[in-house]
């Protein structure tokens, strides 16, 4: 039963370390995180320091990734772009999952007009292309790490919302659930701690592919100039600057491409991984 | 009467669905006095667990309550707010259901499902939570108490289960337990104890309860006093003796029949012809006479009225309209 194996918390983590893949996902991700809390230790420069005679300098012993057009140590930026990356991708999952949540479970659970209302709002929102959105609210918000955040975690909870629906949708009627109700359990009480813990693992995976995600998003709006502004770093706004010197300074885009694509994938090996973990159907 | 917990006057439920409505419940009146148990018996689909409900006030949907009152210490259930009869619910009136294993949520370990409702109705916490939850453990008759505690559903055999959900359902000293088929999950020894430790507890704890069983073999082992329904309908009510020295009513007559008899082989077992009528296409005038052995015409237009045999006991039903017993 897919609910007992939540707590069989030993076999998961069984499972998910003999899956090679998804345990190579969640060290390169762990790497990651300690890269970007020691930032400032691990990186060998400060990121903003501009050096006019070390300007575009290839990988060498000095500047392992190279330097930038303004002489900054490539290495030192992304490091500090990790930083940027992973806490965009963890807060604004971190809101669109408390949204999609809190949607998902009052629509699943109470039903009826408010289960239409929410879902159909849920339709809306999904009806909009996201980035066209993003862009808008961007412009409308400003540009900053922060609302880079929000923004993403504004416009990414409808498959969350979706998923916990559904979850509740079966889960609202066992038994057990009957038997709360019948020991005075009020409604907040049944939907946060009866049947919320039964539909976890499914969210769970869910917002680990949504942390790849919001990652990737977060790049590319700061590739396009708005997410993170400049001088402060981040994987996409390295891109950005590096475009222009493609043809004379390859480094500068083939690392922070390369940072931005393993650490999606990562994310979403680890995700694929855990999925797997947690279906009690998939036997070894 | 004075000593009346809990008495269910012409209580009605009615389910719309897409295809009409059905009336799974239709008007029955039920008491239960203090310190006694009370059965409701009948076939599958005869209502039992949804009339559960309704005392509840939990019947799931599209089922509505469409008419009657049932009080509970001299209040109306059906009148007071939802917030008062969630106070009520786990503390006044619990209940046992039938799947012990269903009813446990597979999350949580035994300290948090009987904590649950510890933290309702008692709000105790920390360590004097725990000491309640040892006591109802010992209480239902587990000896491993401090293994039980700290174990997940599934670590638990079928009959520690149901006594778990007893426990749940205990720890706030209830004075209704409302027992769904509590022991049909169960193999015949495991029913045997559970059946013991009930009738146990309504001795230690001066319990009421309200047992819903299809099984005969139950009622007489526990019972004070029984209703036998069918369809929706109350067909004959009396006390444990009554009915198994005298039944009246022909479907009890069958039920009491068909009750399988240990020993040597000497016939088939009886079974009452045909099926539980569906409920969209209730059969006119008494609800039982295409299977009833003794069907006369009147029994296929009117509905049954009320025939006192004793102070507790009556049967609805035309053998007996007028006092005298008619055959066919």
């Amino acid at each position: 039963m897919k609910d007992q194996i939540l707590h069989k918390g030993q076999k998961v983590l069984g499972k998910l370390i003999r899956n090679k893949l998804a345990f190579l996902g969640a060290f390169v991700i762990f790497v990651l995180s300690f890269l970007s809390v020691f930032a400032p230790m691990i990186a060998p420069f400060n990121p903003e320091d501009q050096n006019i005679e070390e300007r575009l300098l290839a990988p060498n012993s000095k500047h392992i990734c190279g330097t930038d057009e303004l002489g900054r140590d490539v290495f030192s930026r992304m490091v500090f772009g990790a930083r940027v990356s992973l806490a965009v991708g963890f807060i604004a999952v971190i809101i669109s999952a408390i949204i999609g949540i809190l949607i998902g479970s009052a629509a699943g659970y109470y039903g009826g007009w408010l289960d239409t209302v929410l879902m159909r709002f849920v339709d809306i929102m999904l009806s909009i292309p996201t980035l066209f959105l993003i862009l808008m609210l961007t412009v409308y918000l400003g540009p900053n790490i922060i609302n880079v955040m929000i923004i993403i975690g504004l416009t990414g909870w409808m498959d969350l919302a979706r998923l916990v629906r559904a979850e509740f949708l079966t889960l609202k009627k066992r038994e057990y659930v009957l038997a709360a109700r019948v020991s005075g359990a009020s409604n907040g009480r049944i939907i946060f701690k009866h049947i919320l813990p039964n539909a976890l693992s499914p969210v769970f995976v869910s917002v680990i592919f949504g942390v790849g995600g919001a990652i990737l998003l977060e790049s590319g709006l700061s590739f396009l100039g708005l997410g993170v502004q400049p001088p402060d770093a981040s994987w996409g706004n390295i891109l950005t600057s590096g475009k222009d010197y493609i043809e004379r300074a390859w480094w500068l885009t083939v690392y922070p491409g390369l940072a931005i694509f393993i650490t999606v994938m990562s994310y979403n090996i680890l995700g694929e991984g855990l999925r797997d973990a947690l279906d009690p159907r998939l036997v070894e | 009467m004075k000593d009346k917990m809990l008495e269910v006057n012409n209580l009605s439920v009615g389910f719309f669905t897409p295809d009409g409505t059905l009336t799974a419940v239709d008007g029955i009146n039920i008491s239960v006095r203090k310190k006694e148990t009370v059965c409701l018996v009948g076939e599958s689909g005869s209502g039992k667990t949804v009339s559960a409900l309704a005392i509840m006030r939990l019947v799931p949907n599209p089922g509505v309550v469409t008419s009657g009152e049932i009080i509970f210490n001299d209040e109306n259930l059906l009148k007071i707010s939802e917030e008062k009869m969630r106070a009520l619910r786990g503390a006044e009136i619990s209940m046992v259901f039938q799947e012990p294993f269903n009813c446990l949520n597979p999350v949580f370990r035994v300290s948090g499902q009987i904590g649950e409702s510890i933290e309702i109705h008692l709000g105790l916490k920390g360590k004097e939570r725990d000491e309640k939850i040892i006591e109802v453990l010992k209480l239902v008759g587990i000896t491993d108490e401090k293994r039980v505690f700290s174990s997940y559903p599934h670590e638990l055999s079928g009959g520690m289960r149901q006594r778990v959900m007893i426990a749940m359902g205990l720890v706030s000293n209830p004075s209704l337990l409302i027992a769904d088929e509590p022991t049909t999950a169960l193999d015949v020894t495991i029913q045997a104890q559970i059946l013991e430790l009930l009738a146990d507890l309504k001795e230690k704890l001066s319990l009421s309860i309200l047992l819903i069983t299809h099984d005969l073999g139950i009622v007489n082992e526990i019972g004070d006093r029984v209703y036998v329904m069918y369809a929706g309908k109350i067909m004959e009510k009396g006390s444990k003796n009554e009915i198994f020295g005298s039944a009246k009513h022909p479907y009890t007559e069958g039920l009491l029949k068909s009750v399988p008899d240990l020993g040597p082989v000497k016939k088939r077992l009886y079974t009452i012809a045909g099926n539980i009528p569906d409920l969209t296409d209730i059969p006119t005038g008494c609800r039982f006479h295409p299977r009833c052995p003794y069907v006369m015409d009147i029994c296929k237009m009117k509905d049954p009225v009320e025939s006192m045999f004793s102070k507790e006991h009556s049967a609805w039903c035309f053998r007996y309209f007028g006092g005298e017993q008619k055959n066919g």
